[in-house]
């Protein structure tokens, strides 16, 4: 178990390393001059386009540009932006709110999507189930932006039943875009946990343990519960570190000032080392979250050892 | 048991034993009669047949010039006279959206081809090789699977900017590319577990004992027994590559306009929604059926390929 973490841990220092050099090159291979229009209508004077040039390294290849990016780095220096203004505190005001938000998208992942996908596993073919299964399928159906932009037009804008923007990041705001954050995720979660709860509990040993006289509620909730939801916790597990990467098209919509939106603003103003910087957290986060996934998973089945 | 009189041995399921002219049907054959019969594959198919059309011969549906926009007819509602009414630049949305078709499904289809084809080849040759060629490939996949899809398809997209290029297949590529580029790993790692099995399997040591080269194991043995789930997975992933080019329409850096897309079009209609609803409804609904008929076909396909489920 631990040499297992441990390689796992050794492999994503690679992954860490080529993900953030190719945003890195990409970024820094935007097309147009740096010091375009940042002195108003004139060029900027010499003395201070040398100090730019020299602050950011701009004369030295993009491989030197890359190593010394990343001995900063290893300072826990992520740099300044264009302006000169220090960027982790501009990840460290924006986070949190990302943070927030796809953890409620994930709240309401387990809550609504196994909750729902129970119910409908023991009653199948019913009204509920159909019902369910219509409304899943529009939400897979429709992409993410779809979805805000049509909730954001009825419940916040026609019938006021939620602000239709995220202007100071309470609950009560995140709600809508928690929603359509999760929503495509929720629908899937829904569908995974119906299918595989249905299986479990066509199983023989659900047979028995009603056979020998358990009441519904516990071979439900006991027997078939902890091998029904292996495949959606094991899936929900995982899209948290996708969730964080996905809210760029959510936090636009709703003004959520996460990553997402900064990340997105970035790359219009040609912030190279904010994108990266954003991009090899997102990474990270998304590494971390795959490995736990796939630990938690042996915790849950028993049967699955890591040498 | 050797000695038995094969005459005596009754078979245990008589329905199994194929008669004269009732050949044993393949696990293949199995799933396209299930698939035949299923109305769900029946629909998804008739749309999809539609969206051919429609992004092929846009001419068969409408006669309206969808550029041909007059600024008199601005946010009409839907009339006999245009169907599905006017958008904030008095231009027929009827005509529009069907227009419209054609970026998705280029986009679609040649996305999944690049996906299938890039992730095809590399993913069977990390798991056919093994060693330092896997190892290769595995790591390369997993940076590129690390970043977040979107993320980088809007970071490849915003380093090569298409301009107001009035070309058509100029920025389509451009969106192929970046989604290519981010969506290949999924059907390696497909391709790869596919490619462990298959390459321990006896029928594969019985080639190479019979002096096959290693290019037809490849295409003989590997090859059809990964088809399966690479079309599975290239169907959902066709839907889902239709979404995502509206997304990017949608955020400004797919394609432009002049260009017709869905994305763009509810991107305009987001603005004035509060007053015409309708300038958003029918590209939305255009979208989501694309996006659900290749959803679902890939779906049933799964469905009627697991012998499970039977």
């Amino acid at each position: 178990m631990g040499r297992y973490v441990l390689r796992r841990l050794l492999q994503m220092i690679p992954v860490l390393f080529g993900a953030t050099f190719l945003i890195f090159a990409m970024v820094f291979a935007l097309p147009g001059d740096p010091l375009a229009g940042k002195c108003g209508d004139r060029p900027c004077p010499e003395a201070y386009a040398q100090a730019y040039r020299a602050k950011f390294h701009l004369d030295d290849p993009l491989p030197v540009r890359y190593v010394k990016y990343l001995g900063n780095l290893a300072k826990g220096d992520l740099g300044d932006d264009s302006s000169g203004q220090p960027i982790s505190p501009q990840i460290k005001r924006a986070y949190p709110h990302t943070i927030k938000l796809a953890s409620m998208a994930i709240a309401l992942e387990i809550g609504l999507g196994i909750g729902i996908g129970v119910a409908t596993a023991i009653r199948r073919r019913g009204i509920l189930d159909k019902a369910v299964l219509v409304v899943t399928l529009i939400l897979i159906g429709l992409p993410v932006f779809v979805t805000g932009v049509v909730l954001q037009y009825f419940l916040g804008i026609r019938w006021h039943t939620l602000p239709a923007t995220a202007g100071d990041n309470s609950v009560h705001e995140f709600l809508m875009p928690a929603f359509v954050l999760a929503s495509l995720s929720l629908a899937y979660a829904i569908r995974i946990t119906r299918t595989s709860l249905a299986e479990v509990l066509r199983a023989d040993y659900v047979r028995t343990a009603r056979a020998k006289g358990l009441n519904t509620r516990r071979v439900i909730g006991v027997h078939a519960l902890r091998n029904g939801l292996i495949p959606v916790v094991t899936f929900i597990g995982a899209d948290f570190g996708v969730l964080m990467g996905g809210a760029i098209v959510t936090e636009g919509i709703f003004n959520v000032h996460g990553v997402g939106n900064l990340v997105f603003r970035a790359i219009g103003q040609k912030e190279g080392n904010t994108v990266t910087s954003v991009v090899a957290i997102l990474v990270l986060v998304f590494l971390v979250m795959s490995l736990l996934v796939d630990l938690l998973y042996a915790v849950i089945d028993p049967r699955i050892r890591y040498e | 048991m050797s000695n038995v009189d094969p005459s005596l041995v009754i078979p245990l399921d008589p329905v199994a034993v194929p008669g004269a002219g009732d050949r044993p049907r393949s696990l293949s054959q199995d799933a396209w009669e299930d698939l035949r019969r299923n109305p769900i594959v029946l629909i998804c198919a008739a749309v999809i047949v539609l969206l051919l059309l429609m992004a092929l011969f846009p001419g068969l549906f409408t006669h309206t010039d969808p550029h041909l926009c007059d600024l008199s007819n601005t946010r009409k509602g839907p009339s006999g006279h245009a169907w599905f009414g006017y958008d904030q630049q008095g231009c027929d949305i009827y005509s529009r959206t069907i227009h419209g078709a054609r970026a998705s499904i280029a986009v679609g289809v040649l996305s999944t081809i690049g996906v299938a084809l890039i992730g095809g080849i590399f993913g069977m040759l990390a798991g056919f090789y093994g060693g330092i060629w896997d190892t290769i490939v595995s790591r390369v996949a997993d940076v590129f699977f690390a970043i977040p899809f979107l993320l980088g398809a809007i970071i490849v997209l915003t380093t090569f900017p298409s301009g107001n290029a009035h070309s058509f297949w100029l920025p389509v590529s451009k969106v192929v590319i970046a989604l290519t580029l981010f969506g290949w790993p999924s059907l390696a790692r497909i391709m790869r577990s596919t490619t462990l099995q298959v390459k321990e399997a006896d029928y594969v040591a019985a080639a190479r004992a019979l002096g096959a080269s290693t290019p037809r194991i490849l295409r003989v043995h590997v090859l059809p027994n990964a088809v399966q789930p690479v079309i599975v997975y290239a169907t959902i992933a066709l839907g889902g590559f239709v979404g995502a080019e509206a997304t990017l329409s949608f955020l400004g850096v797919g394609l432009q306009p002049p260009a017709i897309s869905w994305g763009i079009d509810i991107s305009t209609a987001e603005a004035i929604v509060r007053s015409s609803p309708h300038v958003l409804l029918f590209p939305v609904v255009f979208l989501s059926v694309t996006v659900l008929a290749f959803i679902l076909l890939g779906d049933a396909i799964r469905d009627a390929l697991d012998p499970k489920q039977r």
